[in-house]
């Protein structure tokens, strides 16, 4: 028997070893996908949450600042009114 | 003390069978495990975890934004926003008597709830209320009735409503595009849902995410050629001229002739996008695209085209238009008075038919023809709007001499709005013509257009154009204060059983503005104005003149016309 080669049971106990690791491993490696899937879970509801707050007040800005709107208060609140080309003026660039 | 036990007796060979035996049994029961959980024999581990996993894996679809609509300044025409849609399992939810409850939350009478319920009773998923709002669902689900789940949708709102409801059409409940660009950049918009996978509990209910299938995919952003606020200047305007004309429906389309761009286009009668409880389908289509008429009068401009290339004529030449009729075949047309012997440019300005009668017969219905053709009548504009009608032009094998001639001042012939549009874009644009789009445009990198008349034809058209507008000419209502701006009108009888309808008109122009630099084509079509002011003078070019005013302005175009160069010279020292 030469020196180099570990004896069986070494062998034995080193796969042992191995295998218990290994096994930690993977139980590692499924809670920390478990825990980055709920994770995930939670930042899709925030941005769920977001995208919704976001629509929301992308439409009410829409609505406040629709063409419609904005001519009626212009001509009937505020007494706007296009001025008459005679009022006009061209500025040179 | 103690005695120990009889040494047995037995002899040894009982012992070893029976450790045989009992190895043997544990041997089966280990091969069988492995046959279970390790190999595959039919009924081993794969089909024992398929079984598993149709029993309480399910598939889930992630719902995914669909892009949005801009208008060309980036100002949203369509939204997706989130919603959520309720439903219930009607196994668990219809013998539950909390049932009024529920039915009061969502505002349906109870009775109804119930009937609903049995009816879907063997089933497990049935639809309580869709796309309603993110804080009432919430507000229902924390009720935690039985078998009550919130799905999440989206839905799509239209902020700027019945002004651009025609051209952005409509997606159904389900957010596919089923009319307009909402079905032309249906894949753009759309984006691919994701999948996920999901274990279920014995009700159905989803017990924890084992992981994404499929990624989700957004949809992407589209921009329009549109204006918004020049899109609802025109629509505005339309529906005025609607009330003030008493007509039946309308059409309004701007279009920017040296990008190809469809700035604006408005219709009558409207919809309201953002309700479907009252959707009519014949308001919500986009007449300038859908619907073609005889195009009339506004013809006489490529007609001229046609005489000025046949060098028989240029635009002062003199024709004889006396005596204010003509004879053509078996019919004879009139001219409102007799204009005597009147110039070319002359016979377009008072839209005379004797005029245009005998510059057809100069140059021949072919040469006719081959101007429309080239104009773009008779083929798609090329926006690929869903629907959009191409025209017809004429094909027969035998030309009377009637046909031949009405071909020049626009019967016989059919052509949408926005392909009028296109043809005067032509004159516009120098005699390039390009394909139009709705899809804002990159300046610097436009599709290549294709000359199709002269520059100078064009130059002379236009000159022409500009005199129809002034002073003596047909449509001096479609002038702009500040700009000088040509066109042509077009009083068309509508078809009718049995011919051409006496008391029955489309009234229509086609403008372009502003005549120092030609860009901006207008044209509007009145369907059935009421009362006297049916022409295309009076119904038509009105709306012409207030769109292109509101055109012009928003454009920043620069006024021109000489009341404007006094003003600056008075005012240079400031006011």
């Amino acid at each position: 028997m030469s020196q180099g080669k570990p004896s069986p049971a070494f062998a034995a106990c080193l796969l042992g070893i191995g295998l218990i690791v290994s096994a930690l491993a993977i139980v590692a490696s499924t809670h920390q996908v478990r825990s980055d899937y709920a994770r995930l879970q939670a930042l899709e509801l925030e941005r769920w949450q977001s995208q919704e707050q976001y629509t929301r007040l992308l439409l009410e800005i829409n609505t406040w600042a629709a063409p419609h709107r904005i001519s009626q208060i212009a001509s009937e609140a505020l007494f706007m009114q296009a001025p008459d080309l005679s009022l006009s003026q061209v500025v040179a660039e | 003390m103690k005695r120990g036990a009889p040494p047995s007796t037995l002899p040894r060979w009982r012992f070893a069978v029976v450790c045989v035996g009992l190895a043997i049994l544990a041997a089966t029961l280990v091969g069988r495990l492995v046959h279970l959980q390790v190999t595959d024999g039919g009924q081993g581990a794969v089909f024992l975890r398929e079984q598993g996993a149709l029993r309480t894996v399910r598939t889930a679809e992630i719902p995914v934004y669909r892009g949005l609509i801009e208008d060309r300044n980036g100002v949203p025409l369509a939204v997706s926003s989130p919603v959520v849609s309720l439903w219930a399992n009607p196994q668990r939810l219809k013998d539950s008597r909390r049932l009024p409850e529920l039915a009061e939350q969502l505002a349906l009478d109870a009775d109804v709830l119930q009937g609903k319920l049995n009816f879907y009773g063997d089933k497990q998923f049935m639809y309580l209320a869709r796309h309603q709002t993110p804080d009432f669902a919430r507000g229902v689900l924390r009720g935690n009735f039985p078998g009550v789940r919130g799905e999440r949708e989206y839905r799509r709102y239209y902020p700027a409503g019945e002004v651009t409801a025609q051209v952005l059409g409509l997606t159904n409940v389900d957010g596919r595009g089923i009319a307009g660009v909402e079905l032309a950049y249906e894949e753009w918009l759309q984006g691919v849902p994701g999948k996920k996978r999901f274990i279920k509990d014995l009700h159905g209910e989803a017990v924890r995410d084992i992981g994404v299938v499929v990624e989700p995919r957004s949809g992407n952003a589209l921009a329009l050629s549109l204006d918004l606020r020049l899109q609802y200047a025109q629509h505005r305007e339309l529906q005025r001229a609607m009330k003030e004309t008493g007509a039946t429906a309308g059409s309004a389309v701007t279009i920017d002739a040296w990008t190809g761009e469809v700035l604006a286009v408005s219709n009558y009668p409207v919809f309201n996008p953002n309700s479907r409880t009252a959707l009519d389908f014949g308001s919500a289509r986009n007449r300038a695209f859908t619907d073609a008429f005889e195009p009339g009068s506004t013809v006489k401009t490529l007609t001229l085209v046609a005489a000025l290339e046949s060098e028989l004529f240029h635009i002062d030449s003199l024709v004889d238009t006396h005596p204010g009729r003509i004879r053509v075949g078996a019919k004879v047309l009139h001219d409102p008075r007799n204009y005597g012997e009147i110039s070319v440019s002359t016979i377009i300005e008072k839209s005379s038919q004797v005029g245009v009668t005998k510059l057809a017969q100069a140059v021949g219905h072919e040469a006719i023809l081959d101007v429309l053709y080239r104009f773009g009548l008779g083929e798609a504009t090329g926006t690929g709007f869903p629907g959009e009608r191409a025209g017809q032009l004429p094909d027969l094998n035998h030309w009377s001499d009637i046909e031949k001639v009405t071909l020049a001042f626009g019967y016989g012939l059919t052509a949408t709005p926005i392909q009028l549009a296109r043809a005067y874009a032509v004159l516009a644009n120098d005699g390039v013509r390009r394909p139009l789009t709705l899809l804002k445009q990159d300046p610097d990198a436009l599709p290549p257009g294709e000359r199709v008349i002269d520059a100078d034809i064009a130059r002379s058209v236009l000159q022409v154009l500009d005199r129809v507008t002034g002073p003596g000419g047909t449509a001096t209502l479609a002038r702009v204060p500040g700009f000088s701006v040509g066109g042509k009108t077009g009083t068309v009888h509508k078809v009718g059983e049995g011919g051409y309808l006496d008391d029955q008109y489309v009234a229509l122009f086609v403008g372009i503005a502003p005549m120092s630099a030609p860009r901006y084509v207008t044209a509007i079509l009145i369907d059935q104005p009421r009362g006297d002011h049916y022409g295309g003078g009076l119904a038509a070019a009105p709306v012409y003149s207030r769109i292109t005013e509101e055109v012009l302005r928003i454009r920043n175009a620069q006024p021109e016309q000489s009341d404007m160069g006094a003003l600056l010279a008075k005012s240079g020292g400031g006011q």
